[in-house]
C-alpha cells in the first residue's frame, strides 16, 4: 500500500514538475565540414566540359560561408526523378507543390563563419564554430558569397586550369567577385551574392555534422575557352573576364546550385 | 455567520490598528487609519454596503466572495516592502508574477495562473471602477499600464483569479485587479527620493482635514538616466478625487492625469552578451523608447440603503501612444516583388495610437431577508465604447523614417454589458453567489491601407495603400463590422465556515474580445470563450492579536482562442487553443506589529492541439513579502520613534521557452528599513539587495543585430535585463494635525 502510495506521488510530482514537457522543436548546435569532391587526391581534377573541353584545374577555391538550410522546397526539376518527370508528361498536373521556391522559407539552420575552400582537395575540413539551427527539417540549402583577401585576392571563387579541346591548349584564370556589376535589373547585391535551393533534404540534429562539399565540374559549361585565346596571356596564362562568354558562363555557373553538396551526418 | 455591528467592530477594528501601525511610512501612513469615518470598502461597494460582514471579507479575512482565489489585499503593513509602482502591488497576490523589461512606463508584464498576460490581455484592470484595459490597442489588445497610478494612494487591491464573478468584464480571463485609491493619512505629505543611476522622485499628497479618506490630492514627478544604456525616463502624474456624502448618498470625482517619456534598451542577443560583443546591460537600438500621456475624469455616486444599494458612474478618458521596439534587428525587411531594390532597412517597430474612452456602469443591490438569512440580488448594467486611432509602421535604422506601415486603422470598439448577481443563504453554512453576464461587443474598423504587400501589374514600386488590386481599381480603404454576444454564467458555492474553513468551489465563462487587427467582417465570434474551473480551502481565523489567513486550491482553465508573444510583431499574436491547470498555496499572518504574506503556484499551460507547453509560462512562482513595524525604546523631546523594515523576496521556475527550452530562474530580494520621528521620516530602499544579474524577460526567436559578420537567421536566445541592484534615499516630511500628534505621549506610536 505504501509502495502504491509512494508511485503515486511520484507520478504526481513528475507530472507537477513537467517531466519530459516540451514546446516543440529544439535548438542544435553541430559540426560543419567543408571540402571539395570524393575523389582520388593523387590525381588532378580533370572533367570533360558539356563543350567538349578537357579541363583540368590547378586551382579552385571559395569562400565558403554563411550558409543556410531553408525549409523552401528546391526548384521542381530538382526534386522530381525521372520516373516521376515520366509520371509528369502523361498527367500533366498543377505546379503548386513546386511554387514555394518562389517564397523566402525559413531558415532552420545557419553556418555564419567562412571558410576558405579548396575545392581540388576532397578531405573534408572542420569549419570553426560549427553551426547551429533547429531541429526541424530542411529542404534546401543557402550559400551566401562574399569576398576574401588572402589565396582569393578578394573574390569569392577563384580558379585556374588548362582547358583542351581538338589539339587546342588554353591556360586560363580567372574569378568571381561579388560586386555591383552582378546585380541585374531588379534585383540587388544581396539577391546577386545568394546560391540558393541547393538540394539538401536534411534535418539538423544536435552532436552531428553538416557536409558540404564544392564540386567545380559545372563551372565552365557552356564555355567555349577558344575566345580567350583572342587575347594576350599574361604569365602563360589566360585570364577570363564578366566580358567573354568564359567569364560569363563561370560567373552564373559557380553560383549555380549543382556546384555545392549539403549531406548531414547524425554522427561526426 | 451573520456579524452583528459588535462583532464587525471586534473584526475590523484590528485592522484598523494595524493600519495606525503603518503610518511611519508614507504609505503605511496611507493606512493609518486617520479617516473620520470608517472606510466604506470602494472595491466592492455594493457587496459591502449590502453584506456587513463582507466588509470584514474586503479586508481578506472571512468567507471569500467569489472563490478560494478571490483576495482582497490591503497593502498595510506590506507596503515597507520596497515597490516601484502601483502595478508591483500585485505580487502580493497569489501566484503573481511581474516583469518589464521594456521600459519604465511600459505596461508591466503579468503572469497569473499560467498566462502570460504579456501586456494586460487576460487580467481586466480597474481603477476606482474604470477599467484600464485597452481594447483595439496597437502594442496588443487589452494592453493595461498603471503606471498612472500613485503607488502611495492605493489602500487595497482586489484580486479574483478566474472569471467567477458576473461583474468582471472584458480581459477576465486569468481573473481581474481593482485597484482602490484612498488616502487615510490627512494632512499634508511631501518626499524626495534620490538614488542609483541618478534618480530623483518629489511626491507631494494631500488629504484635507475634515474630509474623508476618498478626498485627496497627489502630484509626482520623477527623472532617472535609468540603469545600464537606454533607460532613462520622465515622468508627471497627478491623481485626485474628491469624496462627498449627504445622508445615504456618496458621490466622489476622480481626476488622473499622467505623461512619461521613456527609453527602452530592449533584448540582447545571450550569444552576443557571452561573447562579449554586447554589455549585460546594453542595447543594440537607442531608437526604442516610448511617450504616453492619459487623462480622466470619472464621477461616482452610491445610494446605500437598509434594503438597497444603487450605484451610477460615468468616465471619460484621452490617451495617447506611441512606442518604438526593436525585438529583431534588421531581420523582416525581405525585398519583396513590389519594392524597388533594398538592403534590410531596418525592424524598429512605431506602434501608436490616439484614444478616446468614455464608459458606464450602473448597478442595483436589493436585499431581503428569509430563513433569518440576507440574500441579495445585483441588476447592472455596462457600456463602454473606445475611439482609437492606430497605425504600426516599420522604421529605418538609425533615421526613424517610416518606410512600410503595417497597418492604419480607425477604430470603434463597444462593449455593453448586463449582468445579474445573487446571493443566496439556504443555510446557515452554505453560501451561493452568481448569475449570468452577457456582452455585446461590437467592432467597427475602418482599415486605411487594406491593399498592401500585393503585386500589382503595372503598379509603380514601393507604393503602400494601393488603390488597386489584381482585380483593377479600388478604394483603398475598407471596413470591417462584426459584433456578438457572450453569455457567461458564473458562480461559486461555499460551505462553511467550520472553525475557520471554508470551502469553495468557483465555475464560469468568460470572454476576451477580439483584436481589431485580426478581425474578419462580420466575424460571429468577437471574442474568445474562457471556461474557468476553481476548487479550494480557505483558512481565516484569529489568534489573540495574530489575523491568521491561508488557502490551498486548484483551478483549470481552457481558452478558445488564445494570443501568444510574436517578437515579428513586438506583441501577442493569434495562437489556438489553450488549457492550463494548477494550484497554489498562499498564506498571510498579521498582527499589530508584524505582518508576513506568502505564496506558491504552481501552473501548467498547453496548447489544445498538440498538447506542448505554452511558452513563456512559469511553472512555479513563489513570493514572500515581511514588514515589522513598532516604536522604538527611546523618545527625542518627548515623541516617540518609530521604526518599520520590509523585505520582498521572488522566485521564479524556469520558464519555457520556444524549442523546447528552459530560462533561467529568477531569485531577487527586495529590502526597505526607515524611521520616523514627529514630522519628519526617513527611509532607505535597496532593490535586488543581492545585485542578482537576472533575465526578466526571456526569449528564443530569430534576430539579426549585424552583431557578427554574417546575418543570423535561427532562434537564439534572449533577454531583457532585469534591474540591478539600486539603492534610494527617501526623506518625508508630514505636516498637518495628524502629523502633529504623531508619536506624542498621547498618541500611539506605532
Amino acid at each position: 500500500m505504501k509502495r502504491r502510495a509512494l508511485a503515486l506521488a511520484l507520478l504526481v510530482a513528475g507530472s507537477a514538475a513537467g517531466c519530459g514537457d516540451t514546446t516543440g522543436s529544439e535548438r542544435v548546435s553541430f559540426a560543419v565540414e567543408v571540402g571539395g569532391i570524393e575523389r582520388d587526391a593523387a590525381q588532378p581534377l580533370a572533367f570533360t566540359s558539356d563543350q567538349g573541353w578537357e579541363i583540368t584545374l590547378s586551382e579552385a577555391r571559395v569562400a565558403l560561408g554563411p550558409l543556410y538550410l531553408n525549409t523552401i522546397a528546391p526548384l521542381e526539376s530538382d526534386r522530381r526523378s525521372p520516373l516521376q518527370r515520366l509520371g509528369d508528361l502523361l498527367l500533366p498536373s498543377a505546379h503548386a507543390l513546386g511554387e514555394s521556391h518562389l517564397s523566402s522559407g525559413r531558415i532552420v539552420a545557419q553556418v555564419t563563419t567562412q571558410v576558405e575552400v579548396d575545392a581540388l582537395a576532397p578531405a573534408l575540413v572542420a569549419v570553426p564554430g560549427g553551426g547551429d539551427g533547429v531541429s526541424e527539417p530542411a529542404l534546401t540549402g543557402e550559400v551566401w558569397l562574399f569576398n576574401r583577401d588572402g589565396a582569393l585576392g578578394g573574390a569569392a571563387v577563384r580558379v585556374a586550369g588548362v582547358a583542351r579541346r581538338e589539339g587546342v591548349e588554353v591556360p586560363f584564370e580567372g574569378s568571381l567577385v561579388i560586386d555591383q556589376t552582378l546585380v541585374t535589373t531588379g534585383g540587388s547585391l544581396d539577391t546577386a551574392r545568394k546560391v540558393r535551393g541547393i538540394p539538401a533534404q536534411v534535418t539538423p540534429a544536435g552532436g552531428g555534422a553538416l557536409r558540404v562539399r564544392v564540386d567545380p565540374r559545372g563551372w565552365f559549361e557552356g564555355a567555349d575557352f577558344r575566345e580567350l585565346t583572342a587575347g594576350t596571356a599574361r604569365e602563360g596564362r589566360y585570364r577570363f573576364t564578366s566580358q567573354d562568354n568564359v567569364g560569363r558562363a563561370f560567373i552564373n555557373r559557380a553560383r549555380a546550385r549543382a556546384a555545392f553538396g549539403i549531406t548531414f551526418s547524425p554522427t561526426r | 455567520m451573520e456579524a452583528s455591528p459588535r462583532t464587525l467592530t471586534r473584526r475590523v477594528a484590528p485592522r484598523f490598528c494595524a493600519c495606525i501601525c503603518a503610518c511611519v511610512s508614507l504609505r503605511a501612513a496611507a493606512a493609518s487609519g486617520q479617516s473620520p469615518t470608517p472606510a466604506v470598502e470602494p472595491a466592492e461597494p455594493a457587496a459591502a454596503a449590502a453584506e456587513p460582514e463582507a466588509s470584514a471579507v474586503i479586508r481578506g479575512r472571512g468567507a471569500p466572495p467569489r472563490g478560494a482565489g478571490d483576495v482582497n489585499i490591503t497593502v498595510g503593513q506590506l507596503a515597507s516592502v520596497p515597490r516601484s509602482s502601483a502595478g508591483d502591488l500585485l505580487r502580493l497576490a497569489p501566484g503573481m508574477f511581474l516583469s518589464n523589461g521594456l521600459g519604465e512606463g511600459h505596461a508591466d508584464q503579468v503572469f497569473l495562473r499560467g498566462f502570460d498576460a504579456r501586456s494586460g490581455q487576460d487580467l481586466e484592470f480597474t481603477v476606482n471602477g474604470v477599467p484600464v484595459n485597452e481594447p483595439a490597442h496597437p502594442h496588443g489588445q487589452g494592453y493595461a499600464d498603471t503606471h498612472f497610478l500613485i503607488p502611495e494612494l492605493v489602500e487595497s487591491l482586489h484580486v479574483l483569479e478566474g472569471p467567477f464573478d458576473p461583474r468582471q468584464g472584458d480581459f477576465a480571463v486569468a481573473g481581474s485587479a481593482q485597484y482602490t485609491l484612498r488616502l487615510p493619512a490627512r494632512g499634508a505629505h511631501i518626499q524626495y527620493r534620490v538614488g542609483s543611476f541618478n534618480t530623483h522622485r518629489v511626491l507631494a499628497l494631500w488629504g484635507p482635514d475634515g474630509e474623508s479618506a476618498g478626498t485627496f490630492g497627489g502630484v509626482e514627478l520623477a527623472t532617472s538616466d535609468g540603469y545600464g544604456q537606454n533607460r532613462s525616463f520622465e515622468r508627471a502624474t497627478a491623481n485626485a478625487q474628491y469624496e462627498g456624502r449627504s445622508g445615504s448618498l456618496t458621490w466622489r470625482v476622480l481626476a488622473m492625469s499622467y505623461g512619461i517619456r521613456y527609453r527602452s534598451a530592449g533584448v540582447v542577443r545571450e550569444d552576443d552578451f557571452q561573447a562579449g560583443r554586447i554589455g549585460f546591460y546594453d542595447t543594440y537600438d537607442p531608437a526604442q523608447g516610448s511617450e504616453v500621456s492619459r487623462h480622466l475624469v470619472s464621477a461616482e455616486v452610491d445610494s446605500t440603503r437598509t434594503a438597497s444599494v444603487l450605484r451610477a458612474q460615468a468616465w471619460a478618458s484621452l490617451r495617447s501612444f506611441r512606442l518604438r521596439e526593436n525585438f529583431t534587428g534588421s531581420l523582416l525587411d525581405v525585398q519583396q516583388p513590389f519594392q524597388s531594390p533594398h538592403a534590410q532597412r531596418g525592424d524598429l517597430i512605431d506602434q501608436a495610437a490616439s484614444t478616446v474612452d468614455v464608459g458606464m456602469r450602473a448597478s442595483a443591490r436589493l436585499r431581503t431577508t428569509w430563513q433569518a438569512r440576507t440574500q441579495s440580488v445585483e441588476f447592472g448594467a455596462y457600456a463602454r465604447h473606445n475611439t482609437v486611432d492606430s497605425t504600426q509602421q516599420r522604421l529605418r535604422a538609425t533615421t526613424d523614417v517610416p518606410y512600410l506601415t503595417d497597418y492604419s486603422l480607425d477604430n470603434s470598439v463597444s462593449n455593453l454589458a448586463l449582468y445579474l448577481d445573487a446571493e443566496l443563504r439556504p443555510l446557515g453554512w452554505v453560501v451561493l453567489r452568481g448569475g449570468i453576464r452577457a456582452d455585446l461587443f461590437q467592432y467597427d474598423v475602418l482599415d486605411r491601407c487594406a491593399v498592401r504587400g500585393v503585386t500589382v501589374r503595372g503598379a509603380p514600386l514601393d507604393q503602400e495603400c494601393l488603390s488597386a488590386d489584381r482585380s483593377g481599381y479600388r478604394s483603398p480603404t475598407q471596413r470591417r463590422t462584426s459584433g456578438g454576444v457572450a453569455w457567461q454564467p458564473r458562480g461559486a458555492l461555499f460551505l462553511g465556515p467550520w472553525k475557520g474553513v471554508t470551502v469553495a468551489l468557483s465555475a464560469g465563462l468568460g470572454a476576451r474580445s477580439a483584436d481589431p487587427v485580426y478581425l474578419g467582417n462580420d466575424q460571429q465570434l468577437p471574442f474568445s470563450p474562457i471556461t474557468a474551473l476553481e476548487g479550494g480551502v480557505v483558512f481565516d481565523r484569529r489568534f489573540g492579536s495574530l489575523a491568521l489567513n491561508a488557502r490551498a486550491l486548484y483551478y483549470r482553465t481552457h481558452v478558445g482562442q488564445d494570443l501568444i508573444f510574436n517578437e515579428t510583431e513586438g506583441r501577442n499574436t493569434l495562437a489556438s487553443g489553450t488549457t492550463r491547470q494548477g494550484a497554489l498555496l498562499a498564506a498571510r499572518a498579521t498582527n499589530p506589529w508584524l505582518d508576513l504574506a506568502a505564496h506558491v503556484t504552481y501552473a501548467r499551460a498547453t496548447f489544445d492541439d498538440d498538447g506542448r507547453l505554452v511558452p513563456y509560462v512559469p511553472g512555479w512562482v513563489a513570493r514572500f513579502d515581511g514588514a515589522v513595524h513598532r516604536a522604538l525604546p527611546w523618545r527625542i523631546r518627548g515623541r516617540a520613534v518609530t521604526a518599520s523594515a520590509g523585505v520582498g523576496v521572488t522566485w521564479v521556475a524556469p520558464r519555457p521557452l520556444p524549442y523546447s527550452e528552459r530560462g533561467e530562474a529568477i531569485f531577487t530580494v527586495d529590502a526597505q528599513v526607515g524611521a520616523r520621528w514627529a514630522y519628519y521620516e526617513l527611509g532607505f530602499i535597496a532593490q535586488n539587495v543581492l545585485d542578482a544579474q537576472y533575465a526578466w524577460g526571456q526569449y528564443n526567436f530569430t534576430s539579426d543585430f549585424r552583431s557578427r559578420e554574417y546575418p543570423t537567421l535561427v532562434p537564439a536566445r534572449h533577454f531583457t535585463a532585469g534591474p540591478p541592484r539600486q539603492l534610494f534615499v527617501v526623506f518625508t516630511l508630514h505636516l498637518g494635525a495628524a502629523a502633529a500628534r504623531h508619536g506624542a505621549p498621547t498618541e500611539p506610536a506605532r
